[in-house]
């Protein structure tokens, strides 16, 4: 379910789980259900948060005006100056 | 006014002014020419002429517009001067009241920028209501700017230590020199089609020269029109550019710009905890609930001693059971008292009750009853009722009353 979402709806809905839950008016199926939405919504924003990956891409068009891209490294193109 | 008779030279010069000052271009006019016949008194007015190869032009610069000035007027120097063409009566000479003034090169500039900046405004290209605003949580930013110096490493390395998942795509090009222009549109074309959140365009700091091409129309114009959010990023705090005024966003600096485009992820972090601890804590105290309210209905007498429920109920049964009878025999009782009285009250109302006490009923052979001795003729047979049995007998003498 959390996979779907992107990483702002889902600390939106997160939100919105907590909120409900915090209310506190909830059946116990529904309780459940919300508490296990919630634990998948933490873990799935966790996931994407601790994702680190350097991810630098340089976008360049070709002669034909097509687009690619390919990785940027800074500290190469750094010592190169202006 | 201008009739057939002579006017006075005040009211020519008059007439002239009105002429004048009715004139929109002649309140609010460039002039390019060199100076020449520069004097300066100690009112600290400037007093100069203009001119070229043809023609000559009084110019005045008061003590309050001179006194800004920002670079030292000469004999000979090329000027741009801006103000409104008046009549200095005394003299009969029309001038040039001066309100501001450059040097000729950087003033065109300036004249060029302001003409090209109020066209770009009449279109609306700068109105607020276009800006749109910047996404919360871009997966993709896409920079337009030069791959090399410290504007780009210094935006990249904020970004990355703000934010280690987005995705930074870099689309280079020139940012200052003739080709800057041509390359920042294409640069911001290429992010538009490859598809990012949003765009940071800009460069580190410069001269006003040097930002030339972020005053450039065709720049302006991509900027406005890019698909996704712009934010200008021209290293430059105190002036602005027309690129600044149609981005969607301004940031002061390069590395502002790259802080306001992506969360700090540690912020987020905190907050993302702090939900997990709020969603523990709810479901925690929502089971605790649930628990005592359990604990409450197992407590209830009728679960834990379901005899004595039943025994109150029998007890229950047992005392209606006597309120019962006592009502029914009650209820028997009244209803024998009410047949009594009825009783009674039928007994009184019996005529031949009265027979009892001695009086008799008199018939006719009709068996009507006889109530006067009119109605009846003698030697007649009557029928006479006593309290027991009846009496035939026969009428010998009637006497009427």
């Amino acid at each position: 379910m959390a996979g779907t979402l992107g990483f702002e709806k889902a600390m939106e809905r997160l939100e919105s789980v907590v909120k409900t839950l915090e209310a506190g008016s909830l059946s116990l199926e529904e309780a459940l259900r919300c508490y296990e939405e919630g634990v998948g919504l933490v873990r799935f924003c966790h996931a994407q948060l601790e994702a680190a990956e350097e991810r630098v891409k340089i976008l360049l068009a070709d002669e034909d005006n097509s687009l690619s891209v390919s990785i940027f490294d800074l500290k190469a193109r750094a010592e190169g100056g202006v | 006014m201008m009739g057939r008779r002579a006017v006075s030279v005040s009211e020519l010069t008059a007439y002239l002014k009105k002429v004048l000052a009715a004139d929109p271009f002649l309140q609010q006019v460039w002039v390019r020419g060199e100076v020449s016949n520069l004097r300066q008194p100690t009112s600290g007015h400037i007093y100069f002429t203009l001119k070229d190869e043809q023609a000559a032009l009084r110019c005045v610069m008061f003590w309050r517009q001179s006194s800004r000035l920002r670079f030292p007027l000469a004999n000979g120097l090329q000027v741009v001067a801006g103000g409104y063409v008046d009549v200095y009566a005394r003299d009969g000479q029309y001038q040039l009241y001066i309100q501001q003034v450059y040097p000729a090169g950087a003033g065109e500039i300036f004249l060029n920028w302001q003409e090209l900046k109020d066209r770009l405004e009449k279109e609306g290209l700068f109105a607020t209501g276009r800006k749109r605003p910047l996404p919360a949580w871009p997966r993709k930013v896409g920079l337009a700017t030069s791959p090399t110096g410290a504007a780009v490493r210094d935006m990249i390395t904020i970004m990355q230590r703000r934010c280690p998942q987005v995705e930074i795509i870099l689309s280079p090009c020139a940012v200052q020199g003739l080709e800057a222009p041509e390359q920042i549109c294409a640069a911001i074309d290429r992010l538009c089609r490859w598809g990012v959140d949003v765009i940071i365009v800009g460069r580190g700091g410069g001269s006003w020269e040097e930002l030339a091409a972020f005053n450039d129309e065709a720049v302006v114009r991509t900027v406005a029109g890019a698909g996704v959010p712009v934010v200008s990023a021209v290293g430059h705090e105190t002036d602005y550019t027309l690129t600044d005024l149609a981005a969607d966003v301004r940031a002061p600096t390069p590395s502002a710009a790259a802080e306001m485009v992506v969360p700090n992820v540690s912020e987020v972090l905190v907050v993302l905890r702090n939900l997990g601890v709020r969603l523990q804590a709810a479901m925690d105290r929502n089971l605790e609930q649930k628990r005592l309210r359990l604990q409450q209905l197992a407590a209830y007498p009728v679960l834990t001693r379901p005899q004595r429920y039943v025994d109150g109920l029998r007890e229950d049964v047992d005392r209606a059971g006597q309120q019962l009878g006592a009502a029914m025999r009650l209820f028997l009782e009244r209803k024998r008292q009410a047949w009594t009285q009825m009783a009674g009250q039928l007994e009184s109302l019996n005529p031949l009750a009265v027979l009892r006490r001695g009086y008799a009923v008199c018939k006719n052979d009709r068996g009507e009853v006889i109530t006067a001795a009119g109605s009846i003729q003698e030697g007649e047979e009557v029928e006479v009722l006593l309290h027991r049995g009846r009496l035939g007998c026969l009428v010998r003498s009637r006497y009427q009353q």
